[in-house]
């Protein structure tokens, strides 16, 4: 994965396991398996427990023992109604982004800087 | 699920017991040391499982991983804590590194001179880089009234003693810009004393 997918990734994986999570309750190794099935490698697996950790402190998710048929109890994490908050907020904010970096990268123009393509020499 | 191989495994029991060493060293509780251990060597054993190696769960540098997770784990107060703590390093180290400096600055060199029987030393500043600087105060230095006209002719290199002074002692308030034009000075015969020989030379 080149420097710049990992640079935004960065940036938003706490959003994704979020979205994840609140799909349906799930433990780590199955949160980065759901990411790479949407097309999201991490480079690092491990990199989602700090920051499942910052999720629990911030209180958008818990996580909870569920017993497994492999071996010992699996850490499940779910959702909390603060998380279910922060998460629209967040879904807005990225919404708003991508619309703009979108249209700057196709080329448009908003209408508040509407006016001539290339700058024009007076005549 | 399937178990790795031997070897695989001591690498997983490896990582996963020198990340807990971690954990307890950063002062974190058994009971969640020993959920983040179980939680970590379960991914593990999956990835593994997979096909994916080691590397690819922690990343090249597992240090690096049990830190990033042990300081997401910390409560907030005991990051706050850190926080002053580093800040109080912070101002110790620049009140230390000023301390050292102005002692540096502040180490006098001393010029002790032979020129037809007289006796004279100067002093400024070692490390100074500024061509005009003022004499500091001698524990030899006169008393105000006795710095008069004659005084002040008894510059550097003067033969004549002050009142109260003896051969050759400058006057308080010497400009350096004087002593550095004084050929005295300039010439060669001169050697570095540290300040407390002064008493010794004089």
């Amino acid at each position: 994965m080149d420097t710049r997918s990992t640079q935004l990734l960065k940036g938003t994986l706490d959003m994704c396991l979020l979205a994840t999570i609140a799909r349906r309750p799930c433990y780590g190794y199955e949160m980065v398996q759901q990411l790479a099935q949407q097309g999201l490698d991490l480079v690092s697996e491990g990199s989602i427990y700090p920051l499942l950790g910052r999720l629990q402190h911030l209180g958008y998710i818990e996580g909870y023992p569920v017993a497994s048929r492999d071996g010992p109890k699996r850490k499940y994490y779910r959702l909390l109604p603060a998380g279910a908050k922060q998460l629209e907020h967040w879904r807005a904010e990225w919404e708003t982004f991508a619309q703009a970096v979108e249209r700057i990268l196709k080329g448009e123009r908003s209408d508040a800087t509407s006016g001539p393509a290339y700058p024009t020499t007076d005549r | 699920m399937q178990r790795a191989d031997q070897h695989t495994q001591q690498q997983i029991a490896d990582l996963v017991n020198a990340c807990a060493g971690y954990w307890e060293l950063r002062g974190i509780e058994r009971a969640r040391n020993n959920e983040m251990q179980l939680e970590l060597e379960q991914h593990l054993q999956q990835a593994v499982h997979d096909g994916k190696s080691l590397e690819a769960v922690l990343g090249p540098n597992p240090l690096g991983f049990a830190e990033a997770w042990a300081r997401e784990m910390h409560p907030r107060f005991w990051r706050g804590g850190a926080r002053c703590l580093s800040g109080l390093v912070y101002v110790l180290s620049i009140v230390s590194t000023t301390a050292l400096i102005s002692q540096l600055l502040s180490r006098a060199s001393v010029y002790a001179l032979h020129f037809r029987g007289v006796s004279a030393h100067r002093q400024w500043f070692a490390c100074s880089t500024a061509p005009v600087g003022w004499l500091p105060r001698s524990t030899r230095q006169n008393p105000g009234w006795a710095r008069g006209a004659h005084a002040r002719r008894c510059r550097a290199g003067c033969a004549d003693p002050a009142p109260g002074r003896d051969k050759g002692e400058l006057e308080h308030g010497t400009p350096l810009l004087e002593l550095a034009d004084d050929r005295l000075v300039a010439h060669s015969g001169r050697f570095p004393v540290f300040p407390r020989c002064l008493a010794d030379l004089t």
